[in-house]
């Protein structure tokens, strides 16, 4: 009884306790939700960078995972394989090419059951020097029974089984027969489809895309994107260059440096400018033939800045109100377009150089608007109202970004690269661009242009 | 009636601001429950620090989970319950840091407290928070906010017998202080 007149008592003086309202808590709060809404946005960003290294991770792993990988251990020679880049051959190495000597080859044979049973075909593009040599007959008879997936194409014996692999359809009933088969007699049967570049007697392995293609049951080969000839007895190869097309798919991040324009076109306040940093963040998709190279992809991109202060003053009988715009952040999402050209190669040094167009629109814009009420029916003086504005919400009264044309802007946008290439799949590049902005009646309020200078750094696979 | 309807469509619109994280609402709802919530985050907590920590982290739940809120009921009372459950797991959050013995810790003082006012809800403010951590929750939880002895164990991790006899403590401890600073002011 005691307990609960005590616990009453307690009740009653604290419950509705109240505290008097102190404003530099409110300033505390402010500054915590900014940190929210950045740390929010740092969060979206993170995560967007972690999904697209993921599908980068997904699309590396596919690539390189060992379909159809043979379970015949690896043959008894290291060959010593130099990754050259194509273009980096001296032509004289053609003209060398076609004096190599005849290769004579007997036919030997090779016991299917070792042989790999899948009818996969091999994905792993090499281009290969190989520099072992190879004298022995006993060794030449080794190297026949390698498997007919060998990734390192380096040798001629190597190249001579490629045909087999392509020709597994032919072979399957031999197979099934448990039957062996002599390499060169399957060789020549692609023979009659190929174009020699290096004659060699026997057998004729170079050949151009164009013509494997035409027939499918060695269209197989076309997915090595072409391969090498590399004669054993310690001489020049010669490289075919595969005129096919690859598909590039490539991550970047580029800090920016905005020049914001504002007002561009009011004619009665003197147009100023700006400079503004951001960062961008995206992902190109790119088709690659020869030199050339159109890529496309998505973008996204982060800007805030100050606005020279423009006042609206606005008064009636009582009040007078100044309005202008505090600060502006932009979420922007761009749509690029850009085709480059591959104007160098030096070793594994590719230049080039980039021009294009970009959509850009406006995902959302936070606007920060200072209104200052001043006289006798307000007792308000400062009041700072911010909103949000975008795709899905818009400022009605300013009618701003509320309609399409006001939420985009389109840019050119040109630029030059280089790109290390790490291997035949992946390579690294940076590539400096300045983007201009053209059409659009410019966002915001003050109807403002952003040029910017980015520095591009990114990498790319080809699938 | 066309008052209500009036009120009812500003908080509405109000409502909406807040969803838009426009941020003249956010103050504005701020200002307007700032007393009252920190009343509930003082008696929570052992200073005014602490407090305002609980206050805003409540704030922040509060704004980003506004569009939860039921337009009808008592905005006021969906916040409080809030901070309420902000201040449970403040408490929660530091008891796993917390290496003394809690019925031996040392009683910090409050700001809150005026020495030169009259007993009155200031003082016993400032008794509730010289309270241990786990007394001062189980006592707010019990007394003020009427929860029952198994939901003050479920919501604190502790056992029914722990949360009674914590609040016996707490009753005993707070009749000590209050009795002292009767005390005290009458001599």
């Amino acid at each position: 009884m005691e307990n609960n007149y005590f616990d009453d008592f307690i009740k009653k003086e604290l419950e509705d306790i109240e505290v008097k309202y102190n404003p530099e808590d409110w300033d505390l709060m402010e500054e915590r939700l900014e940190q929210e809404e950045k740390l929010r946005e740092r969060i979206i960003l993170i995560k967007g960078i972690e999904i697209a290294l993921m599908l980068l991770l997904v699309f590396t792993i596919t690539q390189f995972l060992p379909i159809g990988k043979s379970n015949i251990p690896a043959p008894p020679f290291k060959p010593n394989l130099n990754v050259i880049s194509p273009q980096s051959l001296p032509s004289p190495m053609i003209e060398q090419s076609k004096s190599i000597d005849k290769i004579e080859r007997q036919p030997t044979k090779v016991p299917l059951e070792k042989q790999p049973k899948t009818t996969e075909r091999p994905k792993t593009i090499i281009f290969a020097k190989a520099e072992n040599t190879i004298n022995s007959s006993t060794e030449q008879n080794t190297i026949s029974t390698l498997p007919v997936q060998t990734k390192a194409i380096s040798t001629y014996s190597t190249v001579a089984s490629i045909p087999i692999q392509a020709t597994t359809p032919i072979l399957k009933k031999e197979r099934e027969e448990n039957r062996t088969v002599p390499i060169v007699e399957k060789v020549e049967k692609i023979e009659k489809s190929t174009l020699s570049e290096l004659d060699f007697d026997s057998p004729k392995v170079i050949m151009e895309d164009k013509m494997i293609m035409e027939t499918e049951e060695i269209a197989s080969v076309n997915d090595f994107g072409g391969f090498e000839v590399v004669d054993n007895t310690k001489r020049d190869i010669k490289v075919i260059l595969p005129k096919t097309k690859k598909l590039r798919f490539g991550m970047y991040f580029r800090p920016d440096a905005n020049i914001i324009m504002a007002p561009y076109k009011d004619e009665e306040i003197q147009s100023y400018k700006l400079l503004t940093d951001g960062y961008t963040g995206g992902v190109s998709f790119g088709v690659q033939k020869d030199r050339w190279e159109i890529e496309t992809g998505l973008a996204y991109s982060f800007l805030s800045y100050k606005p020279k202060p423009i006042s609206e003053v606005t008064s009636s009988a009582v009040d007078i109100k100044l309005q202008y715009i505090d600060n502006i952040e932009y979420n922007m999402l761009s749509l690029p377009v850009a085709f480059a050209y591959n104007f160098a190669t030096v070793d594994d040094w590719k230049f080039y150089a980039k021009g294009g167009g970009a959509m850009n629109l406006v995902a959302s814009a936070k606007v920060d608007k200072i209104l200052h009420i001043v006289g006798e029916s307000r007792l308000v003086d400062n009041v700072s109202p911010s909103y949000e504005v975008g795709l899905f919400t818009s400022d009605t009264q300013q009618n701003l970004l509320s309609r399409f044309k006001d939420n985009h802007y389109i840019s050119a946008n040109i630029g030059f690269g280089v790109e290390k290439v790490l291997n035949n799949r992946f390579g690294l590049f940076i590539e400096p661009t300045y983007s201009h902005t053209f059409f659009g009646a410019g966002l915001a309020p003050n109807h403002d242009r952003i040029n910017r200078v980015s520095l591009n750094v990114g990498a790319k696979v080809t699938l | 009636m066309n008052i209500v309807l009036s009120l009812k469509h500003e908080e509405q619109n109000f409502i909406a601001a807040c969803i838009r994280k426009e941020r003249w609402a956010q103050k504005k709802l701020y200002e307007d429950s700032y007393s009252k919530m920190m009343g509930v985050c003082l008696r929570y907590s052992n200073n005014s620090e602490d407090a305002r920590d609980i206050l805003h982290e409540g704030y922040i739940k509060v704004f980003k989970n506004i569009s939860k809120y039921n337009p009808g009921t008592s905005l006021n009372a969906w916040i409080r319950r809030i901070m309420v459950n902000t201040s449970i797991d403040f408490y929660r959050k530091n008891t796993r840091r917390r290496t003394e013995d809690l019925e031996n810790a040392q009683q910090k003082s409050t700001t809150i407290a005026d020495a030169d006012s009259q007993i009155g809800e200031k003082e016993i403010l400032a008794a509730v928070q010289q309270l241990s951590p786990a007394y001062r929750m189980v006592f707010n939880l019990y007394v003020i906010e009427g929860y029952s002895h198994k939901e003050v164990a479920q919501q604190l991790g502790i056992t029914e017998s722990t949360s009674r006899s914590n609040l016996v403590k707490a009753r005993l401890k707070l009749k000590e202080a209050i009795s002292s600073k009767y005390t005290e002011y009458g001599e």
